[in-house]
């Protein structure tokens, strides 16, 4: 049984498109990335799997079932919203201890460590608190049950880059521990760092579902040449190759394909120099979410 | 019950200072009593005076306002609308509140069915309203016992009891009606407004028309006739029956729209 199965999952708000026929699974164990730009889709699908919106049509479910019918099923999962709201008047400890008391387990020795891991002060008022501080208490709200799966809608939006980089040890630690991870994020660093796979989702349709390895591999490369004398033209008609641009003696184009017909045909030319570049996962997004642009 | 222990605190500041407010009242116009049951002829002229529908609103009939239950029953008008502000303050806020502060992701996220989600807010409320009427009935019952042993005029105390009881049904009318209004909205960003519009229409709607006409039912503050209350020391049947449909009419109205409802982020 799949962790996350989303099945066929139609979101409509009105008129206005929420997702559209998205499918793909989650498994135990799994860092699984949701990447996509604002308003493509990936709230309204993380809202849908916690029950908080309903499908118009097709199925979420979590551990195999539905969250608004068997709620549950909440009780092993952690959530971290993209924008934490919180009871202004409560002192962050008295907060955190009524989200423990949904759970029927004492929480207090996890709080108290997760809470010191993350440098927040539990006696102060939210209402006292900066935005990134209120990101950790959303951090600590979410992971203190120790939950079987983490949904971590954008998590790092207000963190400083090293309370990131704490964060997402958290986050490891507990993957590593057994937990599950959907983590819906549009920076893409953190997707290609944290993830095994990869489901890209644009105008609330999923256009790509990959191993992270496989999308790499598949990406176009960045390919730059310098030429003694004149730039080979001959180049730029071979099979693969696209966004052509010579400047002098030097020449640089995108390549997709076999990368032993892109070396049969450099070994023609006379090189002083060549770089292929690796495409991080911002070109590749960059690929899909280019207006007009399709595999 | 660890969430309607919390919607209980988050209203109990409150609560504590709307059950000093109706003590307040309660005693402020009671020692009044003594004076005016002395002079009963000057007081019953002056009401006289007053046009019919003024009469209705401050709840004076003036055959009966020199006596201890007939001057209880406009007292018991003023107190009723401070009991129904609060009530009504409450049924708007209650189910709208996580929507306004954003909460709901934190709320509706937790391993709770939104049917216990709703009981326990309503089961709050309705401690909350309970805890104020008693503290109000014990207090207004000594105050009233003064004015008995004052006065030297003994009624019946059963009579206070029902009258007392209509501010809680009129507070669990408003409750239910503030209920029904904040479901109409996605996002309610302000409540007072709305809660206050509401126990004002209905309570002038309430003045203007007389208990025994078929419009009463438009206003929950004219569903119990306190005078007749007085007189039978009884509740009108149908006045407890409309009460109890109005009540449910929010209460069900509350549970249908909730369970079904789409939550979105603010």
């Amino acid at each position: 049984m799949s962790v996350i199965e989303i099945q066929h999952l139609t979101k409509n708000y009105g008129k206005a498109r929420g997702v559209v026929d998205l499918s793909f699974s989650v498994e135990k164990g799994e860092v699984f990335g949701f990447i996509g730009p604002n308003g493509a889709g990936k709230s309204t699908t993380i809202r849908t799997l916690l029950g908080l919106i309903h499908p118009t049509s097709g199925s979420a479910t979590l551990f195999g079932k539905s969250a608004s019918k068997n709620p549950e099923v909440l009780r092993s999962v952690g959530y971290l919203p993209s924008e934490v709201f919180y009871d202004e008047g409560m002192k962050v400890i008295d907060l955190l201890k009524y989200s423990a008391s949904f759970y029927r387990k004492d929480c207090t020795a996890r709080i108290q460590q997760l809470a010191e891991t993350l440098d927040l002060d539990l006696k102060r008022k939210i209402d006292d608190l900066s935005f990134g501080n209120r990101k950790k208490v959303g951090i600590v709200q979410g992971l203190l049950h120790e939950p079987e799966l983490i949904i971590l809608d954008e998590p790092t939006a207000g963190l400083d880059p090293l309370m990131q980089q704490t964060f997402f040890d958290l986050i490891a630690q507990e993957n590593k521990k057994g937990a599950t991870v959907l983590l819906s994020s549009h920076i893409l660093a953190e997707v290609q760092k944290m993830c095994q796979r990869v489901a890209l989702i644009k105008d609330g349709r999923l256009i790509q579902l990959e191993k992270i390895s496989t999308l790499k591999a598949n990406a176009v490369k960045r390919v730059s040449l310098g030429f003694q004398g004149a730039v080979n033209t001959a180049l730029a008609t071979q099979a693969g190759v696209s966004s052509w641009a010579v400047n002098g003696s030097e020449a640089s184009f995108l390549y997709r394909g076999n990368i032993n017909l892109l070396v049969q045909g450099l070994s023609k030319a006379s090189l002083t120099n060549l770089s292929v570049v690796e495409p991080d996962l911002e070109e590749i997004f960059l690929h899909y979410y280019t207006p007009g642009a399709s595999r | 019950m660890n969430l309607l222990l919390h919607e209980v605190r988050s209203m109990l500041a409150s609560a504590v200072i709307w059950a000093a407010v109706l003590c307040a009242l309660a005693g402020l116009y009671l020692v009044l009593f003594a004076g005016i049951a002395r002079d009963a002829d000057t007081f019953k002229r002056i009401f006289a005076a007053y046009p019919v529908a003024i009469q209705h609103a401050l709840g004076v009939t003036i055959d009966s306002v020199a006596s201890l239950p007939g001057f209880y029953t406009m007292v018991l008008t003023f107190v009723t609308l401070a009991g129904a502000i609060q009530a009504t303050n409450a049924g708007v806020s209650i189910l709208s509140k996580e929507s306004r502060d954003g909460t709901a992701d934190f709320l509706y996220t937790k391993p709770v069915s939104r049917f216990g989600l709703v009981s326990a807010k309503l089961g709050a409320v309705l401690l909350v309203l309970l805890a104020t009427d008693a503290v109000y009935s014990v207090v207004s019952g000594l105050i009233l016992a003064g004015a008995q042993a004052s006065s030297g005029v003994v009624s019946d105390p059963a009579i206070f009891v029902l009258l007392n009881l209509t501010l809680l049904a009129v507070q669990l009318m408003m409750f239910s009606m503030g209920l029904a209004v904040s479901l109409l909205f996605r996002r309610l960003q302000s409540v007072l407004p709305v809660s206050l519009g509401l126990v004002f229409g209905l309570y002038l709607v309430g003045a203007l028309v007389n208990t025994d006409e078929a419009a009463r039912w438009l206003s929950p503050f004219k569903y119990f006739d306190l005078h007749e209350i007085t007189a039978k020391v009884a509740f009108q049947s149908d006045s407890l029956l409309a009460a109890l449909a109005l009540i449910a009419f929010g209460v069900v109205a509350a549970y249908v729209v909730t369970l079904r409802r789409d939550l979105h982020v603010r």
